[in-house]
């Protein structure tokens, strides 16, 4: 007969639904922790949402064994007039060039900054002051991100407005496809797996930025996605060759049956996603970080809350119903 | 019905490929419609401006103007005295006082009976009865509209007159204007052209005006508060002489407009220094002429955005020309020139948001992500050629029509490829692979059922249809609110989510299943899948 290479082998019998039991309670604290996280410790808006400065400069020719240290130091020694304390320095890594990155943050430190010195200005006014420290010509600004406090409130609103109209908007899709009892499960598996992304961005303090929120959805689409795979084939088994069977049996089967669809597509997206991770560079290092991270948390959220949702959304109507019976 | 499919799959393979043309080429066909793919300015570099226009400025303009002429003339006619008309605080309504309510209330009947573009409402100020004119909502609507145009309009030409390649300039929320500039161009010079209001006037020094080195010094007389219609004005500082800098008070109301300039020109001083040379129309300067003539001796300063650049004395009656001077280097003279010769914006505007990438970085970019792009994409061939053997090549094939289709979708629609975007596509392999997955590891179940390998490429495929088109359903609708809301690069990479899943589901659904259903014809009871 036929012969395939098999990640999962046939006949694969775990009882997912079993173990629910301990790993709902355990993901479910991951999530309240991430939340609580969220609203006390807060996150680390980039620029793009709390505004600010950000330059990276690249440090050349006779400037070019500049460290960080002196980068500190000359950051520290600003003059007075620009009324720019404590500038984050960072290291920004393009191989072969010896980069760093500038940082001010917060809107309220950036409206205090420049003195007479408009916000737009600021970027200017460093660059002249490293040119005459180092010398023109041996500094050269490889990018600059200025957001002013105004743009950066539009574009927080547009953030959560884009996440929250995204998971709205897949509920609707599903409780149009399915039913509630499956829409309900579906998204809250999701908004699960963005509340603990988003936690790990608030606990490990990366900056949330528009890349950020682009990541977050790419997981919200990819977590309902793996998700409805898997209440599909729940569905037809439930209509079909599992109808006599009790739900958890027949959820464990359809699950056990897309155990290797499930594996198989987070692992080669997972490929891909790598493959950003440690070859994209800073620009796509948050973005991978997240997906990587995402995919997991998206993978086993579609077996351990979705599923276990639906169960218990579907237990209870079913005691209402035998309830209404009774009573009639 | 097979060979429709086959048609039409090669129809769509020899578009995708042919859009991609000029973008492989490198050329531009003039006779064929689709562009090069454009790079967005994180990856080709280049710069990003958000100028927030103060259009509200607009409104209490037009309210001030009305209050300052219209309205006194009207009711001068009507013979219906007023004492005073400003603007409020709130810069929507004309507060207009009056000596006693007699006066008010004929005023008010000729207003409501005549301005029908105000609500007109009684109301009391400090100064005692008063009316309050609101201005309609549609007319404040279109000052602002007209305003935010007028603005673009005026950028529209000094970036002309600079000289960049392929500047975008549009407006965005009704007081927003962006501006583009691809390529390597010089963030501060740009941001000074742009960003400058470029209001030129004159005023004398007469009354009580006069200059000093400190605004204390300047106030002092008044209690450290400016008189009524004055108000300090900085002196651009000037590297050659010490005695020109400080402040000085002058007049709010110029005596003298820029709005007569014709021509502004880079010119070179006495001593050679830059500086730019103006030349007033025909009114212009019968009215300078005037002014100047009857204020020999007297000193005019010359203001810019109210900065003072010089004040010279007047010497003699002077008609036409005119010049400015400060410490220009020649690239400032050069576009100040631009700057007065493109016109001045109708109100200011302010740099809300900048981004600049360099040459250095979008090379990087690109590097990094063509490289992450291949790598990625070429461990998941690998992998699907190892895991479905056959099959999995025609998987492969159909990922790499998914990524020309990707792309030539992105050229015929002229959209942008962002780094974001690169991850966009090397998601939408992603979700390309998912859809095959799903369909192989259906057929492989009906396979293992027993069924003949047509008949399983058939329920395999009918099967995983409805999973695939609500997986994907999803994936779009998160892409359609990235695209609607995110900004820039995001933007981007909503872009390329919504052609890759599109691509995707024609990929999985049509390509692979001709292949399938042929391998499954040929194969009498085995599939190498």
């Amino acid at each position: 007969m036929h012969k395939f290479r098999e990640i999962i082998p046939q006949g694969t019998k775990i009882d997912f639904m079993g173990h629910a039991k301990y790993v709902v309670p355990f993901t479910v604290t991951l999530a309240i922790i991430s939340l609580v996280w969220m609203f006390t410790k807060g996150f680390n808006w980039g620029i793009d949402f709390a505004g600010g400065l950000e330059m990276r400069v690249e440090f050349k020719g006779a400037a070019q064994n500049v460290k960080i240290a002196d980068v500190r130091k000359a950051m520290d020694e600003l003059p007075k007039a620009l009324n720019l304390q404590d500038l984050e320095v960072n290291d920004f890594v393009i191989p072969g060039k010896n980069v760093y990155a500038i940082k001010a943050k917060g809107e309220e430190r950036v409206a205090r900054a420049g003195g007479d010195v408009a916000l737009h200005d600021l970027s200017s006014k460093l660059l002249e002051y490293l040119e005459g420290r180092y010398g023109k010509g041996n500094v050269e600004i490889v990018s600059t991100d200025m957001v002013g406090p105004r743009v950066g409130h539009t574009l927080r609103k547009a953030g959560i407005l884009a996440v929250v109209g995204a998971l709205g908007g897949i509920l609707v899709y599903i409780g149009f496809r399915f039913d509630f009892k499956y829409g309900q499960g579906a998204v809250i598996a999701t908004a699960h797996d963005v509340i603990i992304t988003a936690g790990l961005f608030a606990i490990l303090q990366r900056e949330i930025n528009l890349t950020a929120v682009a990541a977050l959805l790419t997981i919200a689409g990819y977590s309902t996605n793996d998700t409805i795979v898997i209440f599909d084939r729940i569905r037809e088994g439930r209509r079909g060759k599992y109808r006599t069977l009790p739900l958890r049996e027949a959820i464990n089967k359809s699950i056990n049956e897309t155990l290797s669809r499930t594996i198989l597509t987070s692992g080669v997206t997972m490929l891909a996603v790598l493959a950003m991770l440690f070859l994209g560079g800073e620009t796509l290092f948050d973005f991978s970080l997240a997906m990587t991270f995402g995919i997991i948390i998206g993978t086993y959220s579609s077996i351990f809350i979705a599923s276990p949702l639906y169960v218990w959304a579907d237990e209870l109507f079913a005691s209402r119903r035998k309830a209404r019976r009774a009573a009639r | 019905m097979k060979d429709t499919k086959i048609l039409i799959i090669v129809v769509v393979a020899v578009i995708s490929g042919l859009l991609l043309i000029p973008t492989i080429t490198g050329k531009e066909v003039s006779w064929f419609p689709s562009h090069k793919i454009n790079l967005g300015l994180d990856l080709r570099g280049g710069m990003q401006i958000v100028l927030q226009v103060e259009v509200d400025k607009a409104v209490r303009d037009e309210l001030g103007r009305i209050g300052q002429q219209e309205l006194p003339d009207k009711l001068k006619e009507e013979s219906v005295t007023l004492k005073k008309a400003y603007v409020s605080d709130t810069a929507d309504k004309l507060i207009v006082e009056f000596n006693d309510e007699n006066d008010r209330n004929k005023a008010r009947t000729i207003l409501e009976a005549q301005w029908k573009q105000f609500t007109i409402e009684d109301t009391r100020s400090a100064g005692g009865p008063a009316l309050a004119l609101g201005m309609q909502k549609e007319v404040i609507a279109g000052i602002r509209e007209n305003a935010l145009k007028q603005a673009r309009q005026m950028i529209d030409n000094r970036i002309n007159e600079f000289g960049v390649a392929e500047p975008e300039i549009y407006t965005s929320g009704g007081e927003q204007i962006i501006v583009r500039l691809p390529g390597v161009v010089d963030p501060g010079r740009a941001k000074q052209l742009i960003g400058r209001t470029a209001v030129l006037e004159f005023k004398l020094l007469t009354d009580k005006a006069i200059c000093g080195p400190t605004k204390d010094e300047l106030l002092r007389p008044y209690g450290g508060q400016p008189p009524e219609g004055y108000a300090t004005y900085a002196r651009v500082a000037k590297k050659s002489s010490s005695d020109e800098s400080g402040y000085c008070l002058l007049r709010k109301t110029p005596d003298f407009a820029g709005s007569y300039l014709t021509d502004a020109r880079m010119g070179f001083g006495q001593y050679q220094e830059p500086e730019v040379e103006f030349q007033f129309n025909q009114e212009g300067a019968r009215k300078f002429g005037e002014l100047t003539g009857a204020n020999i001796g007297k000193q005019l300063a010359i203001v810019l955005d109210n900065q003072i650049y010089s004040a010279p004395v007047i010497n003699s009656r002077i008609s036409s020309r005119g010049q400015i001077t400060g410490s220009f280097t020649p690239e400032d003279a050069q576009d100040l020139a631009i700057v007065l010769r493109a016109g001045a914006l109708p109100v200011p505007v302010r740099i809300e948001e900048e981004r600049t990438v360099g040459a250095t970085l979008g090379e990087d970019s690109i590097h990094r992500g063509t490289v992450s792009f291949i790598v990625g994409g070429l461990a998941v061939v690998f992998f699907m050629a190892l895991y479905y053997r056959t099959i999995g090549f025609s998987a492969n094939l159909a990922l790499v029509l998914n990524v020309a289709m990707v792309l030539g979708g992105m050229a015929a629609l002229g959209a942008t490829l962002t780094m974001p975007g690169i991850a966009g596509i090397i998601l939408t392999v992603g979700m390309a692979v998912d859809a095959n997955v799903i369909i192989n590891e259906r057929v492989r179940e009906e396979l293992r059922l027993g069924k003949s390998p047509p008949a399983a490429v058939r329920v395999g495929y009918d099967r995983a249809l409805w999973t695939i088109l609500d997986s994907h359903a999803t994936g779009l609708i998160a892409a359609a609110f990235l695209y609607e809301f995110g900004t820039g690069p995001v933007k981007g990479f909503g872009v390329t989510l919504i052609i890759g899943l599109i691509s995707s589901v024609f990929t999985a659904i049509v390509i692979t299943r001709v292949i399938a259903d042929r391998l499954a014809a040929r194969s009498r009871d085995t599939l190498s899948i």
